[in-house]
C-alpha cells in the first residue's frame, strides 16, 4: 500500500494495519454499547422521570381536586346552615334572619362576594351585605332562578359570571359563582317558596390555581361537566383566540391519567371529577423533559460524550500497540528477510501465538541459512567438477602424445593403424565433448573408455591387455560423461606402469535390480588403504600427461548429480590389483538427460 | 504518519478543552438571562382608569414576554415629546396611544402605535431621508372610527324622530378618530348637530339649556371622557335624563357597560381593548426579538347594546377576568 497517496481502496478494511484494526474494532464496538446502554438508561431514567412526574402531578391534581370539592362542600355547608338554622321557620320579617345571615356572610367573607334571600315573585326579602337588585333585573327570566326552583331539592353551582344582579360600584365589576338553592321561608305564618342566591367569589379560584405548577409548564383548569371552561390560566387568551384548550375532549375522559397527542405533542391529562358538581379539574403536563433546554447543557452532553470517547481511545490505542508492536516488529524482521538480509535479528516477544510465530520464523531463518549454504557448496562443487571436466574434454598431452604415435606410424607406413588410431582419437574426442551434455548414454560411455584403451594400448606397445564386457540391455542407460576413462587412466598410469606385457585391465558394466554397476579391475600394483582414501579424499591426478581428472572428482559428480547413495568404491591390495566399481541408478538415457 | 496521529489526539484535547470552556463558563458562551424589557405605554390622557381592559391586556401579553409595563399618562406634555424623552431614558419599546396631532419622525426604539386608520402618525418626510443605519420600525395597530361611527349611527336611525337636535360632545377634537367622526355625523345630520366642545361645564350647560327649552335630544359623545361626564350629569338628576331620546357613545369602560345595563345608555361602539393591548405588545416583541415579525393590525369593531350584554362572548372580551 503506498503511503501518503489517499485512495478509497485504502479506506478498506483489508488495507488496514492490525493495530488500526484492532483499534477501530474496539473502539467501534465500545462507542455502540456505550451509546446502547446509554440510551437505554436514558430512556429508563426519562420513563421512571415521567412516572414520577405523572405521580407526583396525580398527587396535586388529588388535592386540589379535594380543595375544590371542600370548597364547595363548605359553600354548602353554609348555605344549610343560612337554611336551616337562620331562615328555615323563621318569619322573613324577624331581625334574626338578616343577624343570622350577617354571622355567617361575616365568617365567611373571604368565600361570599354577597347571600342574598328573594322571594318567588322574584323580590329581594334580605341581603348581606345591604343590596338593591337593579330596576331593570328580571330576576324571575334568570335560569338560576327559574332552575333552582324547578329542582328544589338540589343546591345549583352556575358558570361564572358578572355579578350583575345587584347595584354595585358602577366602575367595576367581579366575577363570581353563584350558588343557589330553593327554600322554604315564613311569610306572616305561611310557608311559601324563596330562593337564596350566595355568590362564590371567584377569585378563590385563582389563588388556589394559579400557583399551582405541575412541572414542566404544566397547568390545571376547571371546567363543568360539558367541558365548558370554569377556570383556567389563560382563560382571557383563549376566549380572544390566542391560546387553545381541547377542554371539551378532556371533558369526556375518565377520572385517571391519560396520555394524548394534542397538536402534535405528547400531553399527559390528569382528570379528576369533583364530587357533587361533576365538575372537572384537568392537570396538562407536557411529556416529562429533563429540562435540556439551554444551548450550555447541550454542549456539556457533547463535552461529556467527547471525553469519554477520548478516554476510550486512548485506552484502545495503548492497547491495540502492546499487541500489534511485536507483531509489527516481527513483520519488519520479514520484511527485511524479504529483501535478502537473512542476518536480521528475530525476537519473538507478545502474546504466545505471536511469540511462537517468531521462534519458528527464527528457526525457518535458520534452516533456510543452512540449506542456502549447502546449495552453495553443492553449486560450487558443480561448477568445480564441470569446470574441471571441461578442463579435461580437451587434453593437450594425451593429444599431443596420440598424434606422435599416428606420426611415427604415418612415418612407418603403418597408415592401417594410423587410420585406427585416428579414427580412435575422432571418436574419443567427439564423445568427450557429446556437445556439452555430462549424462550420456552406457554405449557412449563404453565407446568412450574402449577408444581410450586402444590408443593407450598402441602407445604402450600392448604392454597391457584390456576387455570390456558389458550387458546388452544397459547399452541404452544414463552413465556421467567421463566417468569410466579416468579410471582406467588410473590404473594404467599406476597400475601397468611397471607391467611386462601380463597387464590386465577389465571394464564390466552390468545391472543388478534397479542399480548399474561399472567395475574397472587391473591386476596392477595395487594401493594400500591408504592410498585408497587419499585417491578418494584428494585430487589425485596421477599423470600429467592423463585427462586430469582424479578418482575423487569422478565419485562426487556421480554424487552431485546421482545422489550421495552412488558413487565409487575403492577395492585394492597392494601388488595384487585395484577393482574399483561404479555404482549408479539404472535409469534409461531420455531427453531429460540433456540437462543434467 | 505518527505525526499525524499526534496532531489528531492534540486537536481531539483541545476540542474536549473548548467544549469545557463553553459549557461551563461564559468566557465563550454567555448564556441568555432572561431579559426583563421596559417598555412604555402612553395614553393620550389623563386618566388611566379608561384604559382598564386596555392595560388588562397589555399586562397579561407583559407577562408572557417578560416586560415591565411603565404607563405614562399625559400630564400637560405632548406625546412626541414624551415618546422622544422615554427613549432617551432607555425604553426597550414604545406603545402609544395616539393622538390625531401626534408626528413621530426619528426614532431607535420600536414603537407601536395606536391610531386611527386613516391617521399617518409617521412624519413620512423625515423618516424618507433618514440615515439607513437607524431601524425604523412603523408598527401600528388601527382604529376604525368611521365604521365606529356608522354603526352607532345605524342604532341611532333605528330610534331617531327625524327632527330632534343631535347633539355632539367631545372633549379634545384632536383625540383620535373624533374629527372624522364629527364630520361624519355632520354629513349625515347637517342640520341638526349641535357640536359641544369641551368639560363638564360646557356640557352641563347645554344640557340645561336643553332642559330649560324642554327640549329633547340624542346625544353622542365621542370620547371617554366626554361620556363620563355626560352619565354624571345624567346621573345627577333624572329629569335630564327624561331630556335625552338616546345617548350613544364611542369607547367603553366598565362605568359605560354598567350604565348600558341600567339603561341610560342606548349603545356603544368600541373594540376589545384586551385584545388591541395584547396584540401592541406581541408587535412590539417581535420587533425586538427580530423574529415572527407581525404586519400592522385591523382592529375589529363592535356595537353593544342592552341585549348584547346577555352575549358570553361579548361579557368575556368586554370584562376580562383579572
Amino acid at each position: 500500500m503506498e503511503k501518503g497517496k489517499f485512495s478509497l481502496k485504502n479506506l478498506s478494511i483489508k488495507n488496514l494495519s492490525i493495530q488500526s484494526s484492532i483499534f477501530m474494532y474496539f473502539t467501534v464496538t465500545a462507542i455502540i454499547a456505550i451509546a446502547l446502554i446509554s440510551l437505554i438508561i436514558f430512556q429508563r431514567f426519562t420513563n421512571s422521570l415521567n412516572a414520577t412526574i405523572i405521580e407526583e402531578n396525580s398527587g396535586i391534581v388529588g388535592q386540589l381536586g379535594e380543595s375544590v370539592d371542600s370548597y364547595l362542600r363548605n359553600a354548602m355547608k353554609v348555605s344549610d346552615s343560612i337554611y336551616y338554622n337562620v331562615i328555615k321557620n323563621t318569619d322573613i320579617s324577624n331581625d334574626d334572619i338578616k343577624r343570622g345571615m350577617n354571622l355567617i356572610y361575616v365568617n365567611n367573607d373571604n368565600m361570599i362576594d354577597d347571600i342574598a334571600l328573594i322571594s318567588g315573585k322574584g323580590e329581594l326579602i334580605e341581603s348581606m351585605p345591604a343590596l338593591r337588585l337593579k330596576d331593570n333585573s328580571n330576576v324571575l327570566e334568570k335560569d338560576f332562578f327559574k332552575k333552582s326552583m324547578a329542582e328544589s331539592e338540589y343546591i345549583n353551582f352556575s358558570m361564572p359570571h358578572i355579578r350583575d344582579l345587584f347595584d354595585r360600584n358602577e366602575s367595576s365589576y367581579s366575577w363570581v359563582i353563584s350558588l343557589s338553592r330553593a327554600v322554604e321561608v315564613t311569610d306572616e305564618g305561611k310557608a311559601t317558596q324563596a330562593l337564596l342566591l350566595i355568590n362564590l367569589n371567584y377569585m378563590y379560584f385563582e389563588e388556589i390555581f394559579s400557583n399551582v405548577n405541575l412541572g414542566n409548564g404544566g397547568y390545571v383548569y376547571l371546567t363543568n361537566d360539558s367541558g365548558d371552561i370554569i377556570w383556567h390560566p389563560k382563560q382571557n387568551e383563549i376566549y380572544s383566540g390566542r391560546f387553545k384548550e381541547d377542554n371539551k375532549y378532556a371533558a369526556t375522559l375518565k377520572d385517571g391519567i391519560t396520555v394524548e397527542n394534542l397538536g402534535g405533542k405528547n400531553i399527559t391529562l390528569n382528570v379528576r371529577t369533583i364530587g357533587y358538581t361533576g365538575w372537572k379539574l384537568v392537570g396538562v403536563t407536557p411529556s416529562a423533559a429533563l429540562g435540556v433546554d439551554g444551548i450550555k447543557f447541550r454542549f456539556f452532553v457533547l463535552f461529556v460524550a467527547d471525553l469519554f470517547l477520548f478516554l476510550l481511545a486512548m485506552i484502545n490505542a495503548f492497547i491495540s500497540d502492546k499487541i500489534s508492536n511485536p507483531i509489527k516488529r516481527l513483520d519488519g524482521s520479514v520484511r527485511e528477510i524479504e529483501s535478502g538480509n537473512l542476518d536480521v535479528e528475530i525476537v519473538p516477544s507478545g502474546s504466545y501465538e505471536v511469540e511462537h510465530l517468531g521462534k519458528s520464523i527464527k528457526n525457518m531463518l535458520g534452516r533456510i541459512k543452512v540449506l542456502m549454504s549447502d546449495l552453495v557448496a553443492e553449486h560450487n562443487a558443480k561448477r568445480k567438477s564441470e569446470f574441471d571436466t571441461l578442463q579435461s574434454q580437451i587434453n593437450p598431452h594425451f593429444l599431443y602424445n596420440t598424434l606422435d604415435i599416428i606420426v611415427w606410424m604415418i612415418e612407418n607406413e603403418n597408415s592401417d593403424k594410423a587410420v585406427n588410431i585416428v579414427t580412435a582419437l575422432a571418436k574419443f574426442f567427439r564423445i568427450s565433448l557429446s556437445k556439452g551434455k555430462n549424462i550420456i548414454t552406457v554405449k557412449d560411455e563404453v565407446e568412450h573408455v574402449r577408444n581410450y584403451l586402444m590408443i593407450q594400448n598402441m602407445r604402450f606397445k600392448n604392454r597391457f591387455e584390456y576387455s570390456i564386457d558389458v550387458d546388452e540391455e544397459v547399452l541404452s542407460y544414463s552413465s556421467l560423461k567421463l566417468m569410466l576413462q579416468p579410471l582406467v587412466e588410473n590404473a594404467i598410469y599406476h597400475g601397468m606402469e611397471f607391467m611386462d606385457g601380463d597387464g590386465e585391465i577389465d571394464v564390466k558394466v552390468f545391472k543388478e535390480d534397479d542399480s548399474l554397476y561399472f567395475t574397472i579391475t587391473d591386476n596392477g600394483l595395487g594401493m594400500s588403504e591408504d592410498m585408497v582414501e587419499t585417491l578418494l579424499s584428494k585430487d589425485f591426478v596421477p599423470s600429467k600427461k592423463g585427462s586430469g581428472i582424479g578418482v575423487k572428482n569422478v565419485n562426487e559428480r556421480i554424487k552431485l548429480y546421482f545422489g550421495s547413495e552412488y558413487g565409487l568404491k575403492v577395492e585394492s591390495e597392494p601388488d595384487e590389483g585395484t577393482k574399483i566399481t561404479i555404482h549408479l541408478p539404472a535409469v534409461v538415457y531420455g531427453e531429460n538427460d540433456e540437462d543434467r | 504518519m505518527k505525526t499525524d496521529k499526534i496532531y489528531i489526539w492534540i486537536i481531539w484535547f483541545v476540542s474536549i478543552i473548548l467544549l469545557f470552556v463553553i459549557s461551563q463558563t461564559n468566557l465563550i458562551l454567555k448564556e441568555e438571562t432572561p431579559r426583563v424589557y421596559q417598555v412604555s405605554l402612553i395614553l393620550d390622557g389623563e386618566d388611566e382608569s379608561k384604559y382598564a381592559n386596555l392595560k388588562k391586556g397589555v399586562d397579561d401579553a407583559a407577562k408572557k414576554y417578560n416586560i415591565d409595563i411603565n404607563l405614562i399618562t399625559l400630564n400637560n406634555i405632548n406625546q412626541k415629546t414624551l415618546i422622544e424623552s422615554e427613549e432617551e431614558n432607555g425604553a426597550d419599546g414604545i406603545i402609544v396611544l395616539a393622538k390625531n396631532d401626534l408626528k413621530i419622525n426619528l426614532i431607535k426604539s420600536p414603537v407601536v402605535v395606536l391610531k386611527s386608520k386613516d391617521t399617518d402618525v409617521f412624519d413620512t418626510a423625515k423618516i424618507g431621508s433618514a440615515n439607513p443605519s437607524i431601524n425604523i420600525s412603523k408598527r401600528t395597530i388601527n382604529i376604525d372610527y368611521t365604521d365606529m361611527i356608522e354603526r352607532l349611527y345605524t342604532a341611532f336611525e333605528e330610534k331617531y324622530d327625524g327632527s330632534s337636535p343631535v347633539y355632539v360632545f367631545v372633549n379634545d377634537l384632536n383625540l383620535a378618530g373624533v374629527s372624522k367622526e364629527t364630520d361624519f355625523l355632520k354629513s349625515k345630520q347637517s342640520s341638526n348637530i349641535i357640536l359641544v366642545e369641551g368639560d363638564e361645564k360646557e356640557f352641563r350647560t347645554a344640557i340645561e339649556d336643553l332642559v330649560h327649552s324642554k327640549k329633547s335630544a340624542f346625544i353622542f359623545s365621542l370620547d371617554k371622557k366626554s361620556t363620563e361626564n355626560i352619565c354624571k350629569i345624567l346621573g345627577g338628576s333624572s329629569v335630564y335624563k327624561e331630556h335625552i331620546h338616546g345617548f350613544y357613545c364611542i369607547g367603553a369602560t366598565t362605568f359605560f357597560l354598567n350604565k348600558l345595563s341600567e339603561g341610560s345608555i342606548d349603545a356603544i361602539a368600541t373594540l376589545n381593548e384586551y385584545d388591541e393591548g395584547y396584540s401592541a405588545v406581541e408587535m412590539l416583541m417581535a420587533d425586538l426579538k427580530k423574529t415572527n415579525y407581525m404586519t400592522n393590525i385591523d382592529m375589529e369593531n363592535m356595537l353593544v347594546d342592552k341585549e348584547s350584554l346577555e352575549n358570553e362572548d361579548i361579557i368575556k372580551q368586554l370584562f376580562p377576568i383579572d
